[in-house]
Parts: C-alpha cells; sequence; structure tokens
C-alpha cells in the first residue's frame, strides 16, 4: 500500500454519536490516509473516544458515514468492521486478561486461515521483541506490558487501519515517548493509516502528519502539526471558552 | 436471568413429563462382571461410566485450551467487546456454549439413568440443586472450577453415605456448599472474598 | 348454591388468604427490597410444622405412628401465634448469606439449597417430623368446642383467613409507605449508593426477611389447621417458583399486585384445572401442564411485562405539585436571578433548617484563617504508582474552589481521599480544625463533609422527590420499629423533610419533575438531583465530582450559579471540573494539579499566563 494511492483509508462525514440520552459527537468529519498518521486531540469530554468507537461499531452513530477505502461500513457490528480491515485498541480493557500473551496473540488472528497464524505471530513477536519473552504468562499485566500486547494483538491481522484511542495512558512519559515515536509511527511507515486519540497532545503531534483538535463534541480546527504548534488559537482551544461556535479552519491535507 | 432460567425448567421438565408420562422405565442392560479394586467394589458399567467422565474432562480441556473456538469462548467470556473487535462472531460463541452445555448434560443424564437403574422425567430433580452447588463451589466462571467442584462434592457427599445414612449424604454437599459461600464467595477457584 | 358448591367457594377463600399473606411476605422481599429469596417456602413450611407440633397431642396419643418433636397440645390461637414468630426466627440464619457483599444471584442460589436441603433433612430423619409421611391428624383450631366439618366453622375460619390476610396487607403496607420502605426500595434500586447514604443494608435485608418469614410462617399455619396433614411433599422448591410467579405476574412490589397474583396463580390457576377432566391424556397429565404453564407465564411475563399486571404505583408526595411535565429538555429555568460573576453578596433563598453557616461556625474550632477543610502532604498510592504525590492546599470557607488538571493528574482520587472514599498512604486531612484522617466517608458525611459521585448515582424507581427524601439522616420513620409505630410517629421529621425538599427543588427549578422517576431524567437533571441530594444532607462542605459532566453548556451555568449562591450562605464547595469555562466564571480560586501535585494555584486568568500550566495541559 503506497503512499501515493489516491483517496483516504479511513472517511467519516458528519459523524453523530452518544449513548443513549443524547449525542456526545455532533456531527464530525475526519479523513486519514494510507501511510499517514493522524492524530486527534482536546480536552477531556471533547468526544474523541467516542469518535473511535462509532469508527468501529462498538457505538453505533446516530447520522453520518463511515468508509473504509470504498466500502461504507456505517452502523456495522463491530466484528464485521473487524472483518473490513479495521483494528481497534480501546484505552482500558485492551487485553484479554485470564488468556497468555500468546492466546491473545491468536484471538488477534481469529480472522486468519489456521496455517497463516503462526507465521503472523512470528512476524508481530520480530516487531515486539519483548512479547517473545512473555508467551506462556497470563495477559493482565502491568503498564507498558500490557499495551505492547494489545499493540501486538491488533498487529496480528496487518489491518488496513488502525484505531488507536490513548495508546500511552497510564504510560510513564518515556515509555510514552518510546511507543508513540517507536511503534505507532511505524505502523504507518508500513503503510497503513493510524488514526490515535491522544490526550498528550505535544507529543502525539510531534509524530503527525495531520492532526483535528475536538472540543464539545465537534471539530474545532484542524491542520498541520507545524501550523498548530505555533498557533495561538490552538492553546487556548485546551482551555477554552465554553464551546463556542466552531470555526472549523480546515488547512487543505497534505496529498 | 436465575427466575427464567427456574421457569424454564419447569416447563422442559413437566413438558417432558406430559409427553412420556408419568411411570419410571429403566435401561435393559446388564451392569456387567464386578470388579474389585483397592477396596471398593464396581461394576464394569460403573467402571466404563468413570472412563467416559474422564474422557469428557479431558476432552473439554483440549476444547478450552488448544482449539480455536475453545479459545474464542474464554476469550468471549474475559471480555466480550474486545473479541467482537477481533471479529468474533460473538453471538454464535454462546449459542454453541449453550448447545454445548446441552449436549453435556444429556450424557449425564444418560449416565445417571444407566447407574440409577431406572428413571422418570422427573429423577433429575434434585440434580438441579446439586449441580448448582458443585458450580458455586468451584467458582462460577471456572471451567476448571466446575469440575473440581463435581469431584468433591460427588466424593463427599457418596464417602460420607458410608459413615452416615445414607440419605442424608446430600445434605453434606449442601452444607459444604453454604459453608463456602460465607467463608469465601468466589468458590474455590475463584478470587478471594 | 348446593352444599358441595358451598363448601368448594369456602375453599377457595381459606386458600385465597393463606396465599395473599404468603405473596404479601415475598412481595416484600422480592419486590420492595429487592431480596431474592428462593428458600421462601421454607418459612411456610416451618410455621406449619410449628403450629402442628403445638397443637398436636403428644406421640403417644392417636396409636403412636408418627413421632415428632413438641406435642403439647395448646389450644387456638396459639399455634398460630407459634408459627409466626418461629417462621420469623428461622430467617435469622440466612442473614450471612444477604449481608455480605455476595453477589445477588449466589444469595439467591444458597436459599434455594437451603431449602432443598431442609426439605432433605425432614423427609429422611423421622423422629423429628415424621419424616416422608409428614403429619396428620393436626387438630383444627377449636375442635373441641365446635365441629370442623360443619358450615358454620368452615365460614368462620375462612372469615377469620380473609381478616388476617387484610391484617397482613394493612402490615405490609405500613411499612412500605413509610421512610423506612423508601430506604428499602433505594437499596433495591442502587445498594452501594444507598449504603454510602448510611442505610444499614445487612440490617434491612434481615428485617424484610423476618417480616416475611413471619407471613409466611402464619400463611403456614392457617393452611395446616384447614388441611390438618403437612407433609415434604407439599413445599418442594417449585412451590417457591409458583409463589414467585404470582408476586411477577401480579405486579412485584405492589401490595395490590401481590393480592392479585396470589389469586390468579396459586389459586386462580390450580382450581381452574380442575374443571378439566382429569381424563384428558395419561393419568398425571393435566397436572403437569399446570407447571408447564407456570413456567410459560414466567417466562413470558419477564419478558414482555416485567413489572407485571398491577405495577409498583408512583408515591407522589404531599399536596399535588404543577403537572408533570415529561418532556426531557435540558435547559430548565432557574428561579432567582442568575449571577453573573462571583462575588455578588445578594441573599438568595435560604434553607429554612439548619443553615449550613451556622453549622459551620457551631463545630469546634475551625482554623483562624477560615480554612475548613486542608490536606496535609497527602500521598495516595497504587501498586507503585503515587496517584497524589503529596499535595497540601486549603479550602476557604465560603468560596467556590476548583481543582482542575489533565487527565491522570490524580484530581478524582484526591477527592476521594478527602471524603474518606479511600483511606490515605501518608498525610492527614483537617477538617473543621479536627483531624478526620481515619474516618471513613460516612462518618465525615453526618459531620457535614459531602461528596457527590461521577457516575450516575439516582435511584430509578423512586421519584425525584423520594430521591431527596432518601438522603435525610435520622429520620424517625427510617427504621423498621419507626415505620410499625406508624405516620403518626415519623410524620412531623416527614414534613419538615419534605419542605426542605420543596425548597430545593425551587430553588434548582425541578419543582414540576418532583414525581417524575429517577430512571426517567435526563443527564443535567441527574446531575442537579445529585446535588441537591447531598444539599438534603446539610453539609457545611461539598465535594463535588465532575458535577457538570455531560451538561449542556447553558444548564451549566446556571448550575454554577446556584453553587455560587450557596457559597454566598456560608456553604464551602470543592469542585472537581473539565469544563474550563465554568471555572473561568464561578471559581475563585482554582487549583491546578498534574501528576499528583499541586501545579499552581489562583484564578483561572492567572493559571492561563502560566506557561507551565500551559504545557501541562498540552504534555498530558
Amino acid at each position: 500500500m503506497s503512499a501515493e494511492r489516491a483517496g483516504p483509508a479511513l472517511l467519516a462525514e458528519d459523524v453523530r454519536a452518544g449513548y443513549g440520552a443524547g449525542d456526545i459527537i455532533h456531527g464530525v468529519s475526519v479523513q486519514v490516509a494510507p501511510g499517514t498518521v493522524t492524530s486527534v486531540v482536546g480536552p477531556n469530554g471533547s468526544g474523541k473516544s467516542t469518535l473511535l468507537k462509532a469508527l468501529c461499531g462498538v457505538v453505533r452513530p446516530s447520522t453520518g458515514r463511515v468508509c473504509i477505502g470504498d466500502r461504507d461500513i456505517t452502523g456495522l457490528r463491530p466484528e464485521e468492521v473487524a472483518r473490513a480491515g479495521v483494528g481497534y485498541v480501546p484505552q482500558v480493557d485492551d487485553v484479554f486478561a485470564p488468556l497468555t500473551v500468546r492466546e491473545n496473540l491468536e484471538m488477534g488472528g481469529y480472522l486468519l486461515a489456521g496455517r497463516e497464524v503462526a507465521g503472523r505471530v512470528e512476524r508481530v513477536l520480530s516487531v515486539f521483541p519483548r512479547l517473545g519473552t512473555m508467551l506462556a504468562r497470563r495477559a493482565g499485566r502491568s503498564g507498558g506490558e500490557r499495551k505492547v500486547l494489545a499493540m501486538g494483538r491488533v498487529l496480528m491481522l496487518e489491518p488496513a487501519v488502525f484505531l488507536l484511542d490513548e495508546p500511552t495512558a497510564n504510560l510513564a512519559p518515556q515509555v510514552a515517548s518510546e511507543l508513540l515515536t517507536g511503534h505507532v509511527r511505524a505502523l504507518a511507515e508500513a503503510g497503513a493509516a493510524v488514526l490515535v486519540v491522544e490526550q498528550r497532545a505535544r507529543a502525539v503531534l510531534a509524530i503527525s502528519d495531520y492532526t483535528y483538535v475536538l472540543g464539545g463534541g465537534q471539530v474545532l480546527m484542524a491542520d498541520t502539526p507545524a501550523r498548530l504548534n505555533a498557533s495561538q488559537e490552538f492553546t487556548e482551544s485546551f482551555f477554552g471558552v465554553g464551546p463556542r461556535v466552531p470555526q472549523t479552519r480546515q488547512a487543505p491535507k497534505p496529498s | 436471568m436465575v427466575i427464567v432460567s427456574l421457569g424454564m425448567t419447569l416447563i422442559i421438565e413437566f413438558g417432558l413429563q406430559a409427553i412420556v408420562g408419568g411411570t419410571n422405565v429403566s435401561y435393559t442392560m446388564s451392569q456387567g462382571p464386578t470388579v474389585r479394586a483397592g477396596g471398593l467394589v464396581l461394576t464394569a458399567v460403573q467402571f466404563v461410566i468413570i472412563g467416559l467422565a474422564l474422557v469428557v474432562m479431558a476432552a473439554v480441556h483440549v476444547l478450552l485450551r488448544y482449539t480455536k473456538l475453545g479459545k474464542a469462548m474464554r476469550a468471549t467470556a474475559a471480555n466480550r467487546s474486545l473479541a467482537r473487535n477481533c471479529g468474533i462472531r460473538t453471538d454464535r460463541i454462546v449459542t454453541v456454549t449453550w448447545a454445548l452445555t446441552g449436549a453435556l448434560c444429556g450424557i449425564a443424564g444418560t449416565v445417571f439413568a444407566i447407574n440409577n437403574g431406572s428413571f422418570g422425567a422427573t429423577s433429575a430433580d434434585l440434580f438441579l440443586v446439586v449441580i448448582l452447588a458443585a458450580v458455586f463451589l468451584g467458582g462460577p466462571g471456572q471451567a476448571y472450577g466446575a469440575m473440581l467442584g463435581a469431584v468433591v462434592i460427588g466424593l463427599a457427599t457418596e464417602i460420607s453415605a458410608a459413615y452416615i445414612t445414607p440419605s442424608y449424604k446430600d445434605v453434606i454437599a449442601f452444607a459444604v456448599l453454604l459453608v463456602m459461600m460465607a467463608v469465601r464467595p468466589g468458590g474455590l477457584l475463584g478470587a478471594a472474598a | 348454591m348446593t352444599s358441595a358448591q358451598l363448601y368448594y367457594l369456602l375453599n377457595l377463600l381459606i386458600y385465597a388468604g393463606v396465599d395473599i399473606i404468603a405473596c404479601l411476605g415475598l412481595s416484600q422481599q422480592f419486590g420492595v427490597a429487592g431480596v431474592t429469596n428462593f428458600g421462601f417456602i421454607i418459612f411456610q413450611a416451618v410455621g406449619a410444622y410449628t403450629a402442628a407440633i403445638l397443637s398436636l397431642p403428644s406421640q403417644s396419643a392417636n396409636g403412636g405412628f408418627q413421632s415428632y418433636l413438641g406435642g403439647w397440645n395448646l389450644p387456638f390461637p396459639v399455634p398460630w401465634i407459634g408459627a409466626a414468630i418461629v417462621g420469623g426466627l428461622a430467617a435469622l440464619p440466612f442473614t450471612f448469606l444477604v449481608g455480605r457483599r455476595l453477589r445477588g444471584d449466589f444469595a439467591a442460589v444458597g436459599l434455594l439449597v437451603t431449602a432443598v436441603t431442609f426439605n432433605l433433612l425432614v423427609t429422611n430423619y423421622r423422629p423429628f417430623l415424621n419424616g416422608a409421611a409428614g403429619l396428620s391428624l393436626v387438630p383444627a383450631p377449636l375442635q373441641g368446642e365446635y365441629d370442623p366439618s360443619g358450615a358454620g366453622y368452615q365460614w368462620a375460619y375462612a372469615v377469620i383467613a380473609l381478616v388476617l390476610a387484610a391484617g397482613a396487607y394493612w402490615l405490609v403496607r405500613r411499612v412500605t409507605e413509610s421512610p423506612y420502605g423508601r430506604s428499602l426500595r433505594a437499596m433495591r434500586d442502587n445498594d452501594l449508593v444507598a449504603d454510602s447514604l448510611g442505610k444499614n443494608l445487612l440490617a434491612q435485608r434481615t428485617s424484610v426477611l423476618v417480616l416475611g418469614g413471619a407471613l409466611a410462617g402464619l400463611s403456614g399455619g392457617i393452611l395446616v389447621g384447614y388441611i390438618t396433614t403437612w407433609s415434604p411433599g407439599a413445599w418442594g422448591y417449585a412451590e417457591t417458583i409458583v409463589l414467585f410467579a404470582a408476586v411477577i405476574i401480579g405486579g412485584a412490589g405492589s401490595h395490590r399486585g401481590a393480592v392479585l397474583g396470589a389469586i390468579l396463580v396459586p389459586v386462580g390457576f390450580e382450581e381452574a384445572t380442575r374443571y378439566i377432566p382429569s381424563t384428558f391424556g395419561p393419568p398425571g397429565f393435566v397436572d403437569d401442564l399446570q407447571w408447564v404453564a407456570i413456567g410459560l407465564l414466567v417466562v413470558i411475563f419477564l419478558w414482555f411485562r416485567p413489572q407485571g399486571i398491577l405495577p409498583e404505583r408512583r408515591r407522589i408526595i404531599g399536596a399535588a405539585s404543577a403537572p408533570v411535565n415529561m418532556t426531557n429538555e435540558d435547559v430548565v429555568t432557574l428561579a432567582g436571578p442568575v449571577r453573573a460573576s462571583h462575588g455578588a453578596a445578594v441573599a438568595g433563598s435560604a434553607l429554612p433548617a439548619a443553615d449550613p453557616a451556622s453549622r459551620a461556625t457551631a463545630s469546634p474550632a475551625v482554623a483562624d484563617d477560615g480554612a475548613v477543610l486542608r490536606a496535609v502532604d497527602l500521598v495516595r498510592d497504587f501498586g507503585g504508582v503515587h496517584a497524589v504525590a503529596g499535595v497540601s492546599i486549603e479550602v476557604r470557607r465560603g468560596t467556590l474552589t476548583g481543582l482542575i488538571g489533565p487527565n491522570g493528574a490524580g484530581k478524582s482520587t484526591l477527592l476521594s481521599v478527602l471524603a474518606g472514599t479511600i483511606p490515605v498512604t501518608s498525610g492527614q486531612v483537617i477538617y473543621q480544625g479536627r483531624d478526620v484522617t481515619g474516618l471513613p466517608a460516612y462518618r465525615r458525611a453526618r459531620l457535614g463533609l459531602v461528596r457527590t459521585f461521577q457516575l450516575a448515582s439516582e435511584f430509578k424507581r423512586l421519584t425525584v422527590m423520594e430521591n431527596l427524601l432518601s438522603a435525610v439522616p435520622g429520620h424517625r420513620g427510617d427504621s423498621l420499629a419507626g415505620a410499625l409505630r406508624g405516620r403518626r410517629f415519623w410524620r412531623r421529621d416527614e414534613e419538615a423533610a419534605i419542605a426542605r425538599a420543596r425548597v430545593l427543588l425551587e430553588r434548582f427549578g425541578l419543582s414540576s419533575y418532583a414525581d417524575t422517576y429517577g430512571g426517567d431524567l435526563s443527564g443535567g437533571q441527574r446531575r442537579l438531583t445529585e446535588i441537591m441530594r447531598a444539599l438534603m444532607t446539610e453539609p457545611a462542605m461539598l465535594l463535588l465530582d465532575e458535577p457538570m459532566a455531560g451538561v449542556h453548556p447553558r444548564l451549566a451555568r446556571q448550575i454554577g450559579a446556584q453553587l455560587l449562591d450557596l457559597c454566598a450562605e456560608g456553604m464551602t464547595i470543592l469542585m472537581v471540573e473539565h469544563e474550563l469555562a465554568i471555572m473561568d466564571e464561578f471559581c475563585n480560586p482554582v487549583i491546578m494539579m498534574a501528576e499528583g501535585t499541586v501545579l499552581a494555584t489562583g484564578t483561572m486568568t492567572d493559571l492561563r499566563a502560566r506557561a507551565e500550566v500551559v504545557e501541562a495541559y498540552l504534555v498530558g
């Protein structure tokens, strides 16, 4: 999958979604091109997690459209979305705690044909060598190792699109930085489209090709990290004076 | 959920009795020669039953540990949402699990009838509670807990029958369960209270 | 009416009386308090056996073919009284199953197992209660003076049974329609929250087990006096299912529902099948169909109409309020002028009862500088991670102090430590000059330091008014004894509480929602209800955990204004919040945390100007 392919790998248009009484996100549109890292940042409660859940089918959008390549996956159940080539790593409950590390990876490869699984596990272990030492152990370990396993699990399918929900949550800053600059960036280098939601805005901007700023369930700004970092409005959006009418200054995406 | 299950029990049990009638029937089969083993006297058929139980336990173990389906069942139990994100069709897994449970119970019923000599539609009445006792003893949600609980309760009841009046043997089982609930609500293999 | 038909009718009435009493007891446990007692039939059996052995002559009489305990040949009404008492006492050993944090379904199974065990024991141990054959030739009440087979006697029996049923109805109503009943229902809806409001779950569950047990026992006594025999076959665990079916179909938690269920299921159902000729199908076919039908009914009702035919009715308290407005609009017009900025000291509507300001001054030694709450070097670890890593803060009286910070900064943990929900690893919490570090949350609440929770904690099947009233501490009607003493005993406390609640509802603009079920409220209205409920406990200081989460911005500002009014009246509030616009407008000072420590304190404008604060948010 080369970066020159036309058309976004993931496209969400005007998505509204919530958990029952009232929507959390009110008409959000994002695009992710293959081979790039796109980040979504914003203050707490801005709807970042809900956006990812709406994209992977865990939450059903009330309106809007979600497409993977040419295929419309709006409203599909999560197991069908996985079959469409979307890998999702949730923020919490991200591994199968009572299963061993190897079994976790095997579940990640559930959709693969039987004989492919072993080979795929080898490939994942070469990306995350630390997992190789823990194969027989149960998964429910702490912080960093657990997150690495979660990433490994989703890597098994080698999906076209990765959705990562705050991968550095609860990690020490050093480990967080490694995860982002090393592994997350590497996923995009390998050709996948990566959409990362993060609290650590500075850190994730450093590895992103494009960034959306969410606030109050809407896109407040969207631009390249370089321009955002230089913008006063960007810092203000984290301290927003209330959710005002969003002025979506969308700079053209890098082709 | 428990109430619904009990309601279903009534429907199935008495529906069955309505269909097949109330008299007891039995398998016409001989129990085979008796065998002495270490102080116990068992018939050949009883040996077969024990063998069958071991085979079933092993089969369940193999299913859960080594097959894709079994691992998917454990994954679904551990984290249903994540299982779906892996592409596992969790609804189907649950249906298969129920079917498997039914099949295992069918085997258990047949074995019970063979051992007991005769049976009717309501012979298994008491078993419901023994089974519940075994499962909760081992820790609900733990397959191996259920196995352990079953063995413990089975042994406890039958051995105690040798020392106290046989009709009370099930009481021992229930007493064990109640003590467990007071002391260690998660069961033998579950988390400590 | 022929005499055969008359006898049949009287028979029905007596069974109706018995079943009504039993169902009322079960409805109390299952419908009102949420205790699933699958062993319920034991209590009826215990009562029946007790009445039997109290009224039977000694063993050797009647040719000595039965063996049993007791046999004291006591006259009516002693056996029935004994039945009720022993039925109630029999409940006490089971409290170990329902008191602890044992999952509801485990406890239910435990009770089921006990029922079966007891049946087994009785069946097999003949000297106890004559084993499987059961007891027979039990004397009917007053059979020395009257002829039990006469029509007059049967009439009297039926009348007495129905009178007792009416009495049971009155008793159950008295308990349920009291503040205690409200606490029971709160426990049913959300036992953890009820616990945090100070309700003693173990005592409450024990009391309904005993009360239900006594009623079941009485029903057993009445029954055995009529049919004069009682054997284990009559009370297998399946009988409990019949009673559960009755309560569910009639309407769990509603007394009339229990009565209706009793008439429909045990009586109506079983009698109706009488009319199907018994030669229909093989022997026992009709009986089996009965069971199948009961099972079907239970499943169907739980699927389509779990609330039953006559559902628990909504309690509308006090004088009729404005018609219930069922729109789920988030934007609510609040009474009283909206404060545009903090600091305006115009008195809003004051709470009529204990004024929070006086609470603060009346208590011992507030520190000279007016700090109501002080944290000294607080540390709280979670498995090696310092969630709170040495925090010292001070909250001054009458301030609306904000607590902000990025995710993982430790704000919620700090709040929990200050409230006493979780203990400190080290450090001190000083409240009103007093070291409360060792006190658990409910004790701090009694001293006036009260917190709210992030997650929804309203009682779904109580109205908003009932939600508020459930929080009142020390209510005279909030105990079994208090409830039994009747409305006159607790009326004064209740009326004072209602008045306070009405003022709060008025103040927060939810007066027209007073009779709306907690479960029907929108997100913003739930937040308001939680705050009002906290206020009902007459706190001196409130710890609010994200009160504006999920609330429409306009409503959030109105809530902010109300909080400011409360502070002007002397309340002190520490509020964790993400909505920084609220901090801007209402909070002074604002404490900013990051990575477990306090980074800066000041107004939002001050904080925003500080580079390290901005960085902390962006670094995350």
